[in-house]
């Protein structure tokens, strides 16, 4: 009994709730933490860096290009991307709500992209003030104690959503086009 | 020497251990909400200008690096700098802070955010007038050390990266 009247087995239940509570809260900030990275990658941009967060199965599905499962697949992704140019646009990550079941963890966030810079005569114009809304929706899987994305699918819902986008993989194959999505 | 059964044994000074490495594990959590909260307070107060009260959130040997400014080391020069800061007349802009990753290593920390700031304001044949739409986007490396007061930054360094990076040459040029 301890000195506050807890036998041994009621001081082990408390401490296996704890251990629970502190594991589910690390693991939030592991993964907010993982997803932060990820975009601030996207943004700088440091494709090199970015494999490695996704497991081995993951499947993405970012707005026109289509499913990509595995690595190989993702690193093409990444590779058409990267072939669209780096555009200097601002990135900013919100609202994260994520949600752990063990090994597996859910989780959606807010993405704001401001660009500035558009292609005029040959050369870049800069204008000021558009801006797009999308929205991750993730599931993230820890695998050797280190989360990664499991899964991936991004869109723009605002101004103009990509609701295309789905209709059009609905209507016919996914097109895996240029342009500056990511 | 009369050994004792096993079910007769206290598990009592395992447990005890356990209670303080999840302990420990429970303070870094709440050092990395100290800090969050540290950094969104600064940036709270540079956003009102509140420029006199910045050179408290540093270490007494702190040292920042910020924009083009060069290095600057301890709270007399950081506290110098903030305060050339007021005479930069700045009206209307907006400041968001995001997406922190910050590691706790015991009494020290590092942490890298992103800034934005949104501008609303611009000069026409010498008048002030509202112009909507300007965004820079900066990024913060920091360290931070717990002090007797609570943590403090121990390092800043921060640029403003896009569209034009701080560390461009004068005239632009890509990185």
């Amino acid at each position: 009994m301890t000195d506050d009247g807890m036998t041994d087995d009621e001081l082990d239940a408390q401490l296996v709730s704890l251990r629970a509570r502190v594991r589910a809260l690390e693991d939030v900030e592991l993964i907010k933490r993982l997803h932060r990275t990820y975009v601030r990658h996207l943004a700088d941009p440091l494709w090199d860096d970015m494999l490695s967060m996704f497991t081995a199965d993951a499947v993405v599905d970012v707005r026109q290009y289509g499913v990509r499962s595995g690595h190989a697949e993702i690193a093409e992704l990444f590779g058409e991307i990267r072939a669209a140019g780096s555009p200097r646009d601002g990135y900013v990550l919100t609202s994260p709500v994520v949600d752990v079941y063990g090994d597996l963890a859910t989780g959606s966030w807010t993405l704001h992209r401001h660009v500035c810079e558009f292609p005029a005569q040959g050369g870049v114009v800069r204008v000021f003030g558009p801006w797009w809304e999308g929205r991750y929706r993730c599931t993230y899987r820890r695998e050797e104690g280190r989360w990664r994305f499991a899964a991936m699918r991004f869109r723009i819902v605002a101004p103009d959503p990509d609701t295309d986008v789905d209709e059009a993989a609905r209507a016919e194959a996914p097109s895996r086009g240029g342009g500056r999505a990511r | 020497m009369v050994a004792v059964p096993a079910e007769n044994r206290s598990r009592r000074p395992e447990l005890v251990a356990e209670l303080g490495r999840l302990g420990a594990r429970l303070a870094d959590l709440e050092a990395v909400g100290e800090i969050e909260r540290l950094h969104r307070t600064f940036t709270r107060a540079v956003a009102d200008r509140e420029f006199g009260t910045l050179s408290g959130y540093f270490c007494d040997d702190g040292v920042i690096d910020m924009r083009r400014h060069g290095e600057k080391l301890g709270r007399n020069a950081i506290k110098a700098h903030f305060d050339g800061m007021g005479a930069v007349p700045l009206e209307g802009a907006g400041y968001l802070l995001s997406s922190p990753v910050v590691h706790v290593s015991g009494d020290v920390a590092s942490g890298v955010w992103s800034w934005h700031r949104f501008l609303a304001s611009g000069t026409v044949a010498g008048r002030p007038v509202r112009v909507w739409g300007v965004w820079e986007e900066g990024r913060y490396r920091c360290s931070y050390r717990r002090t007797a007061d609570g943590w403090r930054f121990s390092r800043m360094q921060f640029r403003v990266i896009r569209p034009d990076h701080d560390d461009d040459p004068p005239g632009g040029g890509e990185r």
